[in-house]
């Protein structure tokens, strides 16, 4: 999903908390009551609560997707370089793959995930990986770093100020039949 | 504002000459797919003849051209030297072909291919 559908989903949930705020202030001024179709109807004091923990859901939801739309939309003018001839764009998918290849055919990792954040000028990347078996992580790290930053930075033209390891696990040796 | 066509001369005892955007697409393609490095933007293989207009959106306006491109760029070439040489091969074409100005030429890179992604997909081709 791009930056700009997260924004409409962070607005569609906040409507959505908004809506439920109003339905609880009904139903304490004693406007509106609710049941459910056939049955008896819900007390007024657990029908607010419901509400409320939904609109609290909704809120956090929100922020959660605002937070999302805003990283992703820095990223993008991060990615922008305009030129003497025109602007040239590199997407977050080319950077993600491009350094996903260095680090299977250059380090031999196999278990990761490359996130990508905006950094200053720049771009920071954030590795979470499984240790290979053998791997010391000072060491791997070490050379995840410098390949990352040197590699990603003189392909695209664009700054890499930091280049996070993150150890998640330990791989598997693989096992011989 | 925007058009889908543009005069380029006009002589009063011959006629009116205008080219269309398809044209400047096409022509803006084909110097884009010669440019190395340069990969398909969606997978498959490279599109040939007229079919790489697919890769431009043209915009024409006041006589001026401004051309965008969305391309792939094969693993191991530098991705902004592929992109600026595409700049410098697509506006020198064009301008060369329709002596139109190219304002721009926003180059937008999606994705890198590898080089057994290539193969596999020539192979199945």
């Amino acid at each position: 999903m791009s930056g700009y559908g997260f924004w409409v989903g962070a607005i569609s949930l906040l409507l959505a908390a908004v809506a439920m705020v109003v339905a609880v202030a009904a139903i304490a001024s004693g406007n509106l009551e609710l049941g459910v179709p056939g049955g008896t109807p819900l007390t007024s004091a657990a029908v607010q609560a419901v509400l409320v923990v939904w609109a609290i859901t909704f809120v956090a939801a929100a922020a959660v997707f605002v937070r999302i739309a805003v990283n992703q939309l820095t990223v993008r003018r991060a990615l922008r370089r305009q030129g003497p001839k025109g602007m040239i764009f590199i997407t977050v998918d080319t950077v993600r793959e491009m350094a996903g290849m260095l680090l299977r055919e250059e380090l031999g990792l196999h278990r990761f995930r490359v996130h990508i954040r905006p950094q200053g000028e720049g771009l920071a990347l954030h590795v979470s990986l499984y240790l290979p078996p053998g791997e010391e992580v000072p060491a791997l790290a070490e050379r995840l770093q410098s390949l990352l930053a040197q590699e990603v930075s003189a392909k695209t033209g664009l700054e890499v100020p930091e280049v996070r390891m993150i150890v998640v696990g330990t791989g598997q040796p693989h096992r011989t039949r | 504002m925007a058009r889908d066509e543009e005069l380029i001369g006009e002589n009063p005892e011959e006629g009116q000459i205008s080219i269309s955007q398809d044209v400047i697409a096409t022509i803006a393609g084909l110097a884009a797919v010669d440019v190395a490095g340069v990969a398909p933007p969606k997978g498959g293989t490279m599109p040939r003849g007229e079919a790489v207009r697919r890769l431009v959106e043209v915009e024409l306006s006041e006589g001026r051209v401004r051309l965008a491109l969305k391309v792939g760029v094969l693993y191991g070439h530098a991705v902004q030297e592929v992109a600026q040489a595409l700049q410098t091969r697509v506006k020198a074409e064009v301008e060369k072909m329709t002596a139109l100005p190219v304002d721009e030429v926003n180059v937008e890179v999606v994705r890198v291919v590898f080089p057994e992604e290539g193969r596999r997909k020539g192979r199945s081709s």
